[in-house]
């Protein structure tokens, strides 16, 4: 349709009106009755006369103001300002050394190190000394072990020569010192005698 | 007679004391007794030294001569007499200092022989004796008695038996026998005068026989060193005393050819070098310079008081066999080696820190610059760190040293020395002296400047100096150090509370790399003055005047050494102390210019001819030339001056004006674009001088009013020239627009 | 030029650690005492070498470009590719005061050192007692100059029954080192 000044309610009734104006031609469009009001039913105010405003005008001179987006809704990344001293980034940190130059961190580093030293050197102190001990230990046990094997054959020959001594003593003297002399003796036949070619 | 008297070191007879004499005629009667006191007074001889034991036994030889005149053959006492007489002329002037020794032992000498010679037997011999003694401690004297001594072995033989001659005489036969010897004696004084003439001939024909000039011989074969020496002493005693020795068609200057030629064959110097060494001294020191630079130094090593101190060091080196001991009074730190039986350079001591070797001149500029402690100090030429090292040693470790170096590969070997000795406050760096300071960092307390030089102070540890030292290298190298000493300057706080100085320093001893270079500073800065190295006495004051160029007053507080005097290496010390703050003008202009240059800072030759530079170069005549054979390129200079000078007298004489009128101001050189006229008018007053002489040969007269001007000028001081030149500046101009438009 | 990381300065100070005693301290100790020390010792790295100077001179040495600066005060060692400390035997100076064990060595016994070799038991005049095995140890000569340092073999308790042909300290660096590698010891 083409635009016309006119209201909007003209529209249906025109609308009605083609309508009315195809049933004419051909009756068969619509079987209702179509509830049309003509043009001069409607109220309308009257046509106004606009005017047009003068190229120069200075409503039209003042520059326009024009919408102001902030960065976040147009979604732009945040520039990278200098941040003051002590704020930290919070997240992605950037990759950079951190200088210890100053006395406390020097001292406090150092002291963590040498604590740690030290209770390498205790340790390992330790270790010398348990070592030590075991070896003093064991050195001493088998010192103990051969002194008790010591003693034992000791005994057994004690033993030995008491009974000896027992068994003569009952017999003559003679054959006390002849027992011990013949044994000794015969402990002596009984020697391997070796060669030499 | 067991020994015999061959092996008594016996001195010239004493004079006679008459109070023994008596004493002696009645202990001849005993003669075993003459043995053990002719033995006893020459142990007392004995403790002298080895070189007099040669001139003793000679001594001994006459003495027997004359006592036992009979059995000797007068020929033999008359060669005898000869030699020494030849030999004691060679030395007449020499002072009889021992004569005072002598004196005792010839007394007992004496005692044995009184009773055979007379008394004035004896006062004769005392005289001839002395001149004998302290003539025969020359080393001339040695070459020449060496061939005597066949002689006198034959002579000892015969003593033997003269002894027993002796013996026999009694008091009948003296007085014969006195009176024959003193008649003989009379003839041998004749005889020695007459040698005396006939000597003193000899030497004058020697320097006056062509033979000197005409020995040259067969130039094809290699040179007679023997000869050659032997000419150059003769030639130098010529020298000496040129009225009676020299030939008379022979001038000064050839005799000066001949032995500078002789010099340069002998020694392998380089014509020009040898010139140069030779017009520092006179002959005779010249030629002591020369032998001195043949052979080493001693090795000195300094002790690192950072880690130790002397008296420890030597203890633990003589300990590991190093033969030491305190290098001087002027060093509370030094130590001269003589000998080692372990390489210095390798002992525990050496790699803990506790000395360097250093050589003894090298301990003088720091000496003189004297650093305190919580100093900031530099040192522009660090490498291989003597000097450096000593510094921080002086400043016990605080303050701050910073060390450059120009050469990379040597800072290397100053950072191991700097680790080693143990500094801590010090710093290296790697950059070129001239634009690194005060660019880098300025404000110092004080500068050490130890230049790099030609090393004519130091032949002795590198004979290449010798050969490879040629004219350029003596206007490049003098160059570069005066742009050093500049920017030593301008790095200097001139109100530093504790400081303010600079020590400029070179192992050179010419005086294009010494004075010169501080005359030209002083002219440059005059915010700077010359002041006392604190070295006292030690060394020799540097020179206020040399061939023309004249010096600061205060010049002779700078100090110089010599190989040849205080056996140290050839050095030269200056201090300076900066008064008040540079110049605006003056440091900004130079150094601009300076700042483009890349020259090594080695000894070796520079080779940037392109570059411009703007900094006046002294000549060999000591006047300043704006223009540099590389940055103008060859033009004829001389010639084109002169055809100004004639066209514009020509001008004038057309005119009908009197050209001799008209020009009586110095007329100026072409100056080029590169001159800056109002920093440099002395330098254009001074370079008319040699323009002047050139024009002089044409014509002497019309230059002679301008010669006077000229050198009144000069007289003025710089202010007038300044306006002189000013002037001189727009008259030049006039003339020369005029003469172009004539031409 | 420029001051140490944590990460590094740990690294160093383990290093040294193992060579000095609780005195390590001393070396970054607070200036004022009293005595003649009158400035704070700080650690700079340059490239990849740790010197260890007065603070005054590490300002200084910022004004001097880079490639031009070669030593500042007292180089200490380096940095490996990976991170680890080397001890330099410059740093003896600074080590040697603070040594915890210590060993000394007759003067049969300094030449082998001085030329790099390890040191054996009969070149020992004494050591210091309860070094655990593998501690870092200082070696001085008779006159108490520091000669290098090194590694003990065994701890004392054991070094007493070894031969003298035994190793008693590994050799690590000695004074030697400005002779025989004087080219490579100061470079990067």
């Amino acid at each position: 349709m083409a635009p016309t000044k006119g209201s909007s309610k003209g529209g249906p009734s025109k609308g009605a009106s083609d309508g009315g104006s195809k049933g004419s031609k051909t009756s068969t469009v619509s079987g209702g009755s179509r509830v049309s009001k003509s043009k001069s039913n409607v109220k309308r105010p009257p046509p106004k006369e606009m005017k047009k405003k003068a190229r120069t005008e200075q409503a039209n001179l003042q520059k326009k103001k024009k919408r102001v987006y902030t960065d976040a809704e147009l979604d732009l990344p945040k520039l990278n300002a200098i941040t003051p001293v002590g704020v930290v980034k919070p997240k992605g940190k950037k990759k950079g050394k951190v200088f210890v130059d100053d006395q406390e961190g020097m001292m406090t580093i150092l002291a963590m190190v040498n604590a740690e030293k030290e209770g390498q050197i205790e340790s390992k102190m330790m270790k010398a000394r348990q070592l030590e001990e075991i070896r003093e230990a064991k050195r001493k046990e088998a010192e103990a072990r051969l002194t008790e094997k010591k003693d034992k054959l000791e005994a057994v020959k004690a033993d030995i020569r008491q009974k000896k001594r027992e068994k003569s003593g009952k017999g003559n003297s003679d054959d006390r010192k002849s027992a011990p002399s013949s044994g000794k003796s015969s402990a002596k036949g009984k020697r391997k005698s070796v060669s030499f070619a | 007679m067991g020994v015999g008297r061959r092996m008594i070191k016996q001195g010239p007879p004493p004079p006679l004391d008459e109070s023994k004499i008596t004493m002696l005629k009645k202990r001849k009667a005993g003669e075993p007794e003459i043995a053990p006191k002719a033995k006893a007074a020459p142990a007392k001889k004995r403790r002298r030294s080895d070189a007099d034991e040669q001139t003793t036994s000679k001594k001994a030889a006459p003495k027997k001569s004359k006592a036992n005149g009979a059995p000797n053959g007068s020929a033999k006492a008359d060669k005898k007499k000869v030699v020494e007489k030849k030999v004691a002329e060679k030395k007449k002037p020499v002072p009889m200092t021992d004569s005072e020794d002598e004196d005792e032992e010839m007394e007992e000498m004496d005692d044995e022989f009184d009773d055979l010679d007379g008394i004035s037997d004896g006062s004769l011999d005392s005289d001839e004796g002395v001149e004998r003694l302290s003539d025969l401690e020359d080393d001339d004297s040695v070459i020449v008695s060496d061939g005597e001594d066949h002689p006198r072995a034959t002579m000892f033989s015969d003593d033997e038996d003269l002894s027993d001659a002796e013996e026999q005489l009694t008091a009948a036969n003296i007085e014969g026998l006195s009176r024959k010897l003193d008649a003989e004696q009379q003839a041998e004084a004749e005889e020695a005068e007459q040698e005396l003439q006939d000597a003193a001939m000899q030497t004058n024909i020697a320097g006056d026989r062509p033979d000197v000039f005409g020995q040259d011989g067969q130039p094809g074969l290699a040179p007679d060193l023997q000869l050659l020496r032997q000419r150059i002493t003769d030639t130098i005693r010529i020298l000496g005393d040129l009225k009676t020795l020299g030939q008379a068609d022979k001038s000064r200057a050839d005799y000066v050819d001949l032995v500078l030629n002789d010099i340069c064959t002998y020694y392998g110097y380089t014509r020009y070098l040898a010139e140069k060494l030779w017009n520092l001294f006179t002959p005779m020191e010249a030629f002591a310079f020369f032998e001195a630079n043949e052979t080493p130094r001693p090795v000195v090593i300094r002790t690192n008081t950072l880690r130790t101190n002397r008296r420890s060091l030597a203890q633990a080196l003589i300990n590991r066999g190093v033969v030491l001991e305190p290098v001087g009074k002027w060093s509370k730190v030094g130590l001269q080696v003589f000998e080692s039986a372990v390489p210095l350079g390798a002992t525990p001591e050496y790699l803990a820190g506790h000395y360097i070797l250093q050589a003894a001149s090298s301990f003088l500029p720091v000496m003189a610059l004297a650093p305190q402690p919580n100093e900031r100090v530099l040192d522009m030429a660090a490498a291989p760190g003597g000097k450096t090292t000593y510094m921080s040693a002086l400043m016990r470790n605080t303050g701050t040293v910073i060390a450059n170096d120009a050469s990379k590969p040597r800072a290397k070997g100053l950072i191991g020395n700097i680790h080693r000795l143990g500094c801590k406050n010090t710093i290296v760096t790697n950059m070129d002296a001239r634009t690194a300071f005060p660019k880098a960092i300025g404000g110092f307390d004080r500068v050490l400047l130890d230049a790099p030089c030609t090393g004519t102070g130091v032949i002795s540890k590198d004979a290449g100096v010798k050969t490879s030292k040629d004219e350029r290298d003596f206007l490049a190298i003098p160059h570069m150090q005066r742009q050093l000493l500049l920017a030593a300057i301008d790095s200097v706080d001139h109100s530093s509370k504790t400081g303010g100085y600079i020590v400029y320093s070179t192992c050179s001893v010419t005086v294009e790399e010494n004075e010169a270079v501080v005359q030209y500073v002083l002219r440059k800065r005059p915010n700077i003055k010359i002041v006392d190295t604190g070295l006292g006495d030690f060394g020799s004051p540097g020179f206020t005047s040399y061939m023309g160029k004249k010096f600061d007053a205060k010049m002779a507080m700078t100090r110089r050494y010599f190989p040849h005097r205080e056996n140290v290496d050839g050095f030269y010390v200056c201090k300076l102390k900066k008064t008040g703050p540079t110049p605006a003008s003056q440091s900004t202009t130079e150094t601009s210019t300076k700042s483009g240059r890349a020259r090594s800072s080695s000894k070796t030759e520079s080779t940037d001819d392109e570059v411009y530079d703007k900094t006046p170069i002294l000549d060999e005549d000591g006047t300043t030339q704006d223009n540099e054979g590389g940055s103008f390129g060859p033009f004829a200079e001389d010639e084109d001056q002169d055809r100004i000078d004639r066209a514009e007298r020509n001008r004038l004489r057309r005119k009908g004006l009197n050209p001799k009128g008209v020009l009586n101001k110095p007329k100026k050189s072409k100056d080029a674009s590169t001159s800056k006229d109002i920093e440099k008018p002395e330098e254009k007053s001074e370079e008319k001088k040699p323009e002047a002489k050139k024009a002089e040969a044409k014509k002497s007269e019309a230059k002679k009013p301008e010669a006077a001007k000229k050198s009144s000028n000069e007289g003025k001081g710089e202010k007038k020239t300044v306006t002189k030149g000013e002037e001189k500046k727009e008259k030049k101009e006039k003339k020369e627009k005029k003469s172009a438009k004539k031409l | 030029m420029r001051a140490l990381d944590e990460t590094e300065t740990r690294t160093m100070f383990t290093k040294l650690a193992s060579y000095t005693g609780a005195s390590l301290s001393n070396l970054i100790a607070p200036p004022a005492e009293g005595t003649a020390v009158t400035e704070r010792m700080v650690f700079r790295l340059v490239k990849d070498r740790v010197f260890y100077l007065p603070e005054r001179i590490a300002n200084f040495a910022t004004s001097i470009p880079r490639d031009s600066l070669l030593t500042a005060g007292t180089m200490i060692g380096k940095f490996t590719k990976t991170g680890k400390f080397r001890l330099n035997m410059s740093s003896l100076s600074i080590i040697a005061p603070h040594a915890r064990v210590k060993c000394w060595v007759k003067s049969n016994g300094e030449m082998p050192i001085l030329y790099g070799s390890n040191v054996l038991k009969a070149h020992v005049a004494r050591w210091s007692e309860d070094a655990p095995e593998h501690s870092g140890c200082v070696i001085f000569n008779q006159n108490d100059t520091p000669l290098g340092f090194g590694v003990t073999a065994r701890s004392t308790a054991e070094m007493r029954k070894l031969e003298p042909t035994a190793v008693v300290v590994f050799a690590q660096a000695d004074v030697g080192m400005y002779l025989r590698d004087e080219d490579t010891m100061f470079t990067t």
